[in-house]
């Protein structure tokens, strides 16, 4: 008798914390109930690699507020954290997604090979599938020939990216009035991946040919790093040796490594001006000094996460609508000490 | 008579016949509870992912359920499981295609690796005396440590060990065209473990050192002999497991698979095996991992609405009270029996007195 009474207990331990889950309210509105009452045309279920850093909040912001906007129903899950081990995690979700009553889209990035199942299961409900951020894992190993139900890719343009650091850090030399024939602008490039070879290609590329229309010839020298081993520090003392004037960083573990550097010794580096990639507290520090203590962050480029998760979850909606579909790249966001408190609220810069 | 015989034998293979009822009975209305949130929750799709996810840790629940009857514990079956599908792979050289490395050398690889892990938790345990806890808590990170160095060492890279996705591989472990064939292993390895624990000498003699292991040894049984192969069984099933899970999971971290073994404990003592030995429930293990795997996609369901809580989260937090809640029915039904016991313990000691006067 004391076994079932303990037993009854535990039942109604589960069920509270079931039902405090429930996805019954929706106090704002914002989020659908995923689970059955769908409101509007359907449901678009977003399964990403994370859920809770800032980077998926804003992305799931980006997503929800899509949906909302064209009358859809996004959910949006994500493991807790983006290691390999959480794939069974995350593909109880996807089955979870393909389950869900009034379904009509997948918006996915996975953090591991093992989809195919799941993969095939969409194909055959004619439920298409949007990758975004690095989207399927392993270049779509997972896909099964025929049974392919991926419709696009939404992910940050590198490329594109690095051109917008170019263009806004372009804009501040050129209202400073610094530039001149064979202004020495340094690159440290963090590794050799596509991503930091497309950041510092994008930035050189377009610095360039910003120059060049104003008849400028810059004076560029890049430094191709491999890890945050000190390597960067070491690129940062060459391009001082160097005479650079200004630097850029293409991602955020520069900045980690170069900041120190030259907050530590402020007078070698005082005339130089930098420019970054990513967010992160030390970005943050950075750019709130304002050339008050060491040299100046003139601004530096944030992943564009709200964007991600918007046109991923419209590229889902135009498929749906009968519209022609094609890949979206995203640039990024230009952040400076007028702009970043803001940016920070909506979650696209990051202390992390 | 031979009746009765036969009643008693397959109720001794049945043991813990009542507690496995309530544990049925318990799953049930989960699966029910979960359907009515969600009814995709009986989804032919989603019951047929959730039998493909019971799989690896049933599995790891059945090895270990062997040494937590001789009153130990492997913290190490979770790394052990992982590590040995890691080393395997970056052995072999396998690749996301099934034509690049030597898939088939992984098989023998990964159970070797895990048949000594088992023996090096045996021997720390049995012949070093090291608690089993600190004994296999050292192995836990060795094991984790040692593959993946080993891995980056051959590799030249601490990227992702990667698995063909599909191909014969999956055929045999998970996916035999559409049917969850790692359902049928787990049969044949549950009615072995069923055989082995309650019908052999092997099984047998676990159970009496977990019950009593000085008695067990006065009594001339060789203790640390069948503790060693209580670990062993623990190890090969934990590198047995690997198959499964890498066929499923074919992208693996190095240095990963912590947190597993928690989850397979947790099934063996929901499932009703005695946390401090000598009794043991093979059903009731495999009935514990399965309790697990619909809470926790029932649980992944019912929050797919993004209500912002994370189901994984809440899913730590209910297995939680559901293993204390198990481990407290074991405690209650060992009070009952102790409650009986008493009364004629007493009556002996106001025997002895008149006898010596």
């Amino acid at each position: 008798m004391k076994k079932l009474i303990a037993l009854l207990l535990a039942m109604v331990m589960v069920l509270g914390l079931v039902a405090c889950g429930t996805p019954a309210e929706k106090p704002d509105g914002t989020e659908g109930t995923g689970t059955g009452t769908a409101e509007g045309k359907g449901t678009i279920a977003v399964v990403a690699k994370g859920e809770t850093h800032a980077f998926w909040q804003a992305v799931k912001a980006g997503a929800v507020d899509a949906g909302k906007a064209a009358g859809y129903n996004v959910t949006f899950q994500g493991p807790t954290s983006e290691s390999e081990s959480e794939v069974p995690n995350q593909r109880n979700m996807v089955e979870s997604a393909l389950n869900t009553k009034d379904i009509k889209a997948i918006v996915l990035a996975t953090i591991g090979t093992g989809f195919v199942d799941q993969l095939v299961a969409a194909y055959d409900k004619g439920l298409p599938v949007v990758e975004f951020d690095s989207g399927l894992y392993s270049n779509g190993a997972d896909i099964t020939e025929g049974k392919d139900p991926t419709i696009g890719s939404v992910a940050t343009d590198n490329k594109k990216a690095g051109a917008v650091v170019a263009e806004n850090f372009y804009a501040y030399l050129k209202a400073q009035n610094v530039l001149a024939n064979g202004y020495k602008v340094g690159i440290i490039q963090h590794d050799s991946t596509s991503t930091g070879i497309d950041r510092a290609g994008g930035f050189k590329e377009k610095i360039e040919e910003l120059a060049k229309a104003d008849n400028i010839t810059l004076d560029i020298n890049l430094q191709e790093k491999q890890n945050n081993a000190g390597e960067y520090k070491l690129g940062l003392t060459a391009l001082k040796e160097w005479g650079a004037q200004a630097i850029f960083m293409t991602n955020e573990g520069v900045v980690n490594e170069v900041f120190p550097e030259v907050k530590d010794n402020a007078g070698d580096y005082k005339e130089i001006l930098f420019c970054g990639f990513d967010a992160g507290t030390n970005q943050y520090d950075w750019i709130k000094d304002a050339g008050a203590t060491c040299a100046l962050l003139v601004g530096s480029v944030a992943q564009d996460s709200y964007s991600i998760g918007a046109e991923a979850v419209k590229l889902a909606i135009a498929k749906l609508e009968g519209k022609e579909v094609a890949d979206v790249g995203i640039g990024g966001q230009w952040y400076n000490k007028d702009n970043i408190d803001e940016l920070k609220g909506k979650n696209i810069f990051y202390m992390g | 008579m031979s009746n009765n015989k036969t009643l008693t034998k397959a109720k001794s293979l049945l043991s813990g016949g009542k507690q496995n009822f309530v544990i049925i009975l318990a799953a049930v209305v989960l699966f029910v509870v979960f359907y009515l949130i969600n009814p995709g929750f009986a989804n032919k799709g989603n019951l047929l992912t959730m039998t493909k996810a019971l799989v690896p840790y049933a599995i790891l629940s059945l090895g270990v359920t062997f040494v937590i009857a001789t009153g130990g514990i492997d913290l190490s079956i979770g790394t052990v499981c992982f590590g040995s599908a890691v080393l395997a792979g970056a052995l072999c050289k396998t690749g996301v295609s099934a034509d690049e490395g030597t898939l088939w050398l992984t098989i023998p690889i990964i159970l070797v690796t895990g048949l000594v892990f088992g023996l090096i938790n045996g021997l720390l345990v049995a012949k070093c005396k090291i608690a089993p806890f600190i004994a296999t808590l050292g192995s836990m990170l060795f094991s984790r440590g040692l593959t993946a160095v080993v891995a980056e060492a051959v590799r030249g890279t601490s990227s992702a060990i990667k698995y063909p996705s599909t191909g014969w591989f999956q055929k045999i472990f998970t996916n035999l065209n559409g049917f969850p064939i790692g359902i049928v292993w787990v049969l044949g390895l549950t009615i072995i473990c069923m055989v082995v624990m309650y019908k052999t000498k092997i099984g047998r003699y676990i159970l009496a050192i977990g019950s009593n292991e000085e008695a067990a040894r006065l009594s001339g049984i060789n203790t640390d002999k069948y503790k060693i192969i209580a670990y062993v069984i623990c190890g090969v099933f934990a590198s047995m497991a690997a198959l499964f899970y890498v066929a499923a999971n074919p992208s693996l971290n190095l240095a990963a698979g912590n947190g597993m073994e928690l989850d397979a404990v947790a099934g063996v003592y929901i499932g009703g095996t005695s946390t401090t030995g000598g009794s043991a429930t093979i059903i009731g293990t495999i009935l514990g991992a399965m309790i697990l795997v619909i809470i926790r996609q029932g649980l992944n369901l019912a929050m797919a609405g993004g209500v912002g809580i994370s189901a994984t989260n809440i899913t730590y937090a209910v297995t939680g009270i559901i293993v204390v809640g198990a481990v407290m029915l074991d405690v209650l039904k060992k009070k009952n029996a102790a409650k009986v016991k008493i009364p004629v313990a007493e009556e002996k000691k106001k025997q002895e007195p008149q006898v010596k006067a």
